[in-house]
């Protein structure tokens, strides 16, 4: 989880970082549904915040535009690396 | 809605029709309301419409059909949503399409234009939410985005209204034929030429790159569909296996798979044309005003905290303030069923003409329908103000952990929340709710378990028993009320996800989550109009139907004839003993005939009736003005404690003889309810009910509920009556018929059985509705029948083989309910995480469409 690291599943980014989808690790419905929401590979996104619960996880896309909230086993399907190793808060 | 037909034959109209599409939660019932005048449920929430619905537009002298479509993101078949909507573009396309976006969010939704488009349906498109983009400082060029694409594009908002009419122009010009520009498709590059050869082997109906696209992709509907579009099953397979080979082939030369290939294609298209008509300004990336709320709503300590703080609100505001609503409300009901009282047929001595009797039955039972209406009126504004605000999706994410490890869905709150999680509600809107939830396993499993929620009907029979037997602990029971049935429903949801559900499909948690917006006052009270008026209407209708059955039910076959001729003679007795006490009165000859009697009889009742709901001296001095008027002759003997010794002589004896009376019209209806056919029933259940300490009367009781549950209490009413008028209030009836000790271990049980009893008529009718099964609506009835006995059996008798009383019984049966959560839901997961439920589409098992 840190820098040294760059790829990793989005489950284990921290809240704040920022990463790039590299790619989609599931099939069929997830796979598609990941892919309708935005998550495609190359794109950028960012934890937001995790549940109080500690899941789901909010996730921005498209430039700022989109939250979306997905589960962690979810977001084990998404291969991300990170972008800058922002300090969470 | 309105059904009208997609092709309408008047000349000057044109065939197919329109139809909105977009992404879910893009504006789409927004702008179909806007156009056609009618009322689609809108709101905040991605999802909402399930359906398509439609409904006419007028456009100049055409008159066409708009057609409102779920939300999708794409025209995959994943979903139930997705196969809506692609069947319905490919099967009746409609002449024109209107693809709504969501303009803050324009390079996601442009890859849904592309579809259109490649599929050859005449797209026009809407860039709705054109505020929210101009809010974020930024600004888009609609003309620009219309040269890239080659089709007409309109900014519109849609809660204002704004652009609609540029929008009908611009429908107006493509029906006339006028600028049909060629639209611009996204190229696919070393895809091209197997497009082309695809193409080439397509049937005409469905000769377009879309669906080449989506053989080349293996769309697991190819087959059926090229079937429906009338292909013969050998050219079908021979360009099923041409598709195959061709992907193969692609997909080893470039070493990536052909869908990803696709969608990458789509975005980059996308992105490049964002890019060329969006302006993000100077200002650079601004923080939104949602973002800045969820950072304080969302925080991951103050979250619980306002969450908490809006279902208190709700709670207090709906079921407390609302039931003070009640008050004012409840004398006007009680009015209408007295002047009803007084229209009908009057009463006689004994036997009361038909007419009478069943016309009240179904007053009464209408009554405690409409006597909550207020409080849904306030329930369900509420609930769209936090619908259409978008905090809804925000509970959803706060407790999806929670409800997921169950079986359910974050989703699930809503239909919780209107079936009464702690307060009371209505399972028939919680239910209806459901449809929003996108996983049908979690759907399908809060359906199941909404019912057990505490509407607002279970409340008087826990009222009553609580009155009874637990006077000193009343805050307690509420307490074990309000958390033993959200804690049994959460069993029970993880009980059905992990054996009768199993099997089926699941979708992933994805869920968008939508900006804040301020609901409007309009579409607040619109919405909570609409969904009251629906539910009169629902559970109205139903609850009549069934009153009327229930009334048979207790009414035949009636009494024998020694039991009539019994019940004759005692009143017979009561009348002469009357007429001695008079004899020497000198108004006593007003008393001679039966009729004369009878009209003093009714009088009586008419008045007391009318004086209990009268709480002003001056108030109850005007109704006697009223009653005096109307009957000078018999009204100073029915008046308690007036006129001169004769006339209170004559009081006394009427009152007497009218409590007589009352006690015998009272035996008669039990033993009539004895002898009836439920009454029959009751008994031959009472073996079974032995257990939980239920008896013939309490098993009536619970039968007669499953119409509807305030019945309960009534038919406890008739058949705990000793002497009403005798001021024993029915609570002190039960109490000494029961008896003191053992009375409260039943009444315990009986409020474990109430708590889990199964849903009421209309709420099984409307799991008949949200689950196309009748076998789900069976079971949804069997189960919670049998497993509330077995609870309340438990109760009961492990309380009288301990000797516990009632009190500490409670208390044991919540703590090991509550242990058995806690071990459900702190039992350490296994992380299934490659397993996960890879749903065949189109294969899906719960039946819903
Ligand atoms: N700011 C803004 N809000 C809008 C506009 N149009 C619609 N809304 C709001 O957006 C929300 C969603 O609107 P709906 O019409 O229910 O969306 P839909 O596309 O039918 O959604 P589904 O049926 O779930 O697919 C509601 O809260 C509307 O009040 C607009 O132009 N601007
Ligand atoms: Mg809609």
């Amino acid at each position: 989880m840190s820098c040294a690291e760059p790829d990793q599943t989005l489950d284990q980014v921290q809240p704040g970082q920022s990463c790039r989808i590299l790619r989609l690790t599931a099939s069929g419905s997830i796979r598609q549904r990941l892919l309708d929401m935005g998550l495609l590979p190359g794109r950028r996104i960012q934890l937001v915040r995790l549940a109080p619960l500690g899941d789901p996880l909010e996730v921005r896309l498209d430039a700022g535009n989109s939250f979306v909230a997905i589960r962690r086993q979810e977001a084990f399907h998404i291969t991300v690396t990170l972008e800058a190793c922002t300090p969470s808060r | 809605m309105h059904t009208i037909p997609l092709t309408t034959a008047r000349p000057g109209d044109i065939r197919g029709g329109i139809a909105l599409i977009g992404q879910p939660n893009c504006g789409k019932s927004t702008l179909f309301n806007a156009l056609t005048g009618l009322r689609q449920h809108v709101a905040n929430y991605p999802g909402v419409t399930v359906e398509k619905k439609q409904g006419p537009m007028h456009l100049g002298d055409r008159r066409l059909n708009l057609v409102d479509l779920p939300g999708t993101y794409s025209l995959t078949a994943f979903s139930p949503e997705e196969r809506v909507v692609r069947s319905f573009l490919l099967d009746s396309p409609p002449t024109l399409g209107i693809h709504v976006l969501d303009a803050a969010q324009l390079q996601r939704g442009l890859s849904l234009t592309f579809q259109l488009l490649e599929m050859g349906l005449p797209v026009i498109c809407a860039l709705n939410m054109s505020d929210v983009v101009r809010r974020q400082g930024h600004t888009l060029d609609p003309e620009r985005l219309a040269e890239l694409l080659g089709v007409p594009v309109v900014e519109t908002v849609g809660r204002r209204g704004q652009g609609l009419d540029q929008l009908k122009r611009e429908i107006s010009g493509l029906l006339d034929g006028g600028r049909r520009v060629a639209a611009r498709l996204p190229r696919y590059g070393a895809l091209e030429p197997h497009i082309q050869a695809i193409m080439e082997m397509l049937p005409d109906s469905l000769k377009n790159r879309w669906m080449a696209l989506r053989l080349l992709e293996n769309d697991p509907e190819g087959k059926p569909l090229l079937l429906r579009h009338g292909l013969a099953p050998e050219p079908m397979e021979a360009l099923l296996a041409e598709a195959r080979s061709r992907r193969d082939r692609f997909q080893k030369d470039h070493d990536q798979d052909l869908a990803d290939y696709v969608i990458t294609m789509r975005d980059r298209h996308a992105h490049d044309l964002t890019s060329q008509c969006l302006n993000t300004g100077t200002g650079g990336q601004r923080v939104s005003w949602t973002e800045r709320a969820d950072r304080i709503l969302l925080n991951r300590w103050l979250a619980p905290v306002f969450l908490l703080a809006t279902i208190y609100v709700i709670y207090h505001t709906a079921i407390v303030q609302g039931y003070e609503l009640t008050h004012y409300t409840w004398p006007l009901l009680a009015g209408i069923r007295n002047l009803a009282a007084d229209w009908l047929p009057a009463a006689g001595f004994l036997h009361d003409p038909l007419s009478r009797s069943l016309g009240l039955w179904l007053l009464d039972s209408v009554n405690t329908l409409l006597n909550y209406v207020p409080i849904f009126l306030i329930l369900f504004a509420l609930i769209a103000m936090l619908e259409d605000s978008g905090y809804m999706a925000r509970i959803a994410f706060i407790l999806d952990r929670v409800l997921h490890r169950f079986g359910l869905h974050g989703q699930s709150t809503l239909p919780l929340i209107l079936g009464g999680v702690f307060a009371g509600g209505c399972a028939v809107p919680g239910v209806m709710a459901t449809r929003a939830i996108p996983d049908p396993r979690a759907r399908l499993a809060t359906i199941l378990t909404v019912p057990y929620m505490n509407c607002l009907a279970k409340i008087p029979l826990y009222t009553l028993l609580i009155g009874i037997f637990f006077v000193d602990h009343k805050g307690l029971i509420m307490f074990f009320i309000a958390t033993i049935t959200i804690m049994v429903a959460l069993l029970v949801a993880w009980l059905l996800t992990r054996t009768l559900l199993r099997p089926m499909e699941t979708v992933p948690f994805v869920m968008e989550m939508p900006r804040y917006h301020l609901p409007t006052v309009r579409g607040v009270m619109r919405r909570a109009l609409d969904r009251t008026w629906l539910y009169i209407k629902k559970v109205g209708t139903i609850v009549l139907a069934v009153a009327v059955v229930i009334f048979v039910l207790l009414n035949l076959p009636g009494l024998s004839t020694e039991e009539q001729a019994q019940f004759e003679q005692r009143a017979q007795t009561a009348l002469n003993q009357f007429h001695d006490q008079i004899r020497d009165n000198p108004h006593g000859h007003l008393f001679q005939t039966p009729e004369q009697l009878m009209q003093a009889l009714n009088l009586s009742n008419a008045y007391r009736a009318r004086r209990m709901n009268m709480g002003t001296p001056e108030a109850v001095q005007s109704l006697d003005g009223r009653f005096e008027q109307a009957d000078p002759v018999y009204f100073p003997f029915v008046r308690p404690g007036g006129g001169d010794r004769d006339v209170r002589a004559i009081n006394r004896a009427l009152r007497t003889l009218d409590q007589e009376r009352r006690l015998l019209r009272m035996e008669m209806q039990e033993t009539r309810i004895h002898n009836s056919l439920l009454g029959r029933a009751g008994r031959a259940l009472e073996p079974l009910t032995q257990a939980a300490g239920f008896d013939w009367k309490i098993n009536v009781a619970l039968l007669s509920s499953f119409a509807a549950r305030e019945s309960a209490v009534a038919t406890l009413g008739v058949l705990f009556q000793q002497e009403e008028g005798a001021s024993q209030p029915l609570e002190e009836r039960m109490g000494t018929a029961m008896g003191s000790t053992d009375g409260a271990l039943v009444a315990l049980a009986l409020i474990v059985f109430f708590a889990i009893y199964p849903p009421c008529l209309a709420t099984a009718i409307m799991v008949r509705v949200q689950t196309d099964s009748t076998g789900w609506m069976l079971f949804s009835i069997v189960f919670p029948a049998a497993l509330g006995l077995l609870m309340a059996s438990a109760v009961h008798s492990l309380g009288q083989a301990f000797m516990l009383d009632a009190i500490h019984m409670m208390i044991g049966f919540w703590v090991l309910i509550l242990a058995l959560l806690l071990m459900v839901g702190l039992w350490p997961r296994r992380m299934v995480r490659s397993g996960l439920a890879t749903a065949s589409p189109g294969g899906h098992t719960d039946g819903s469409p």
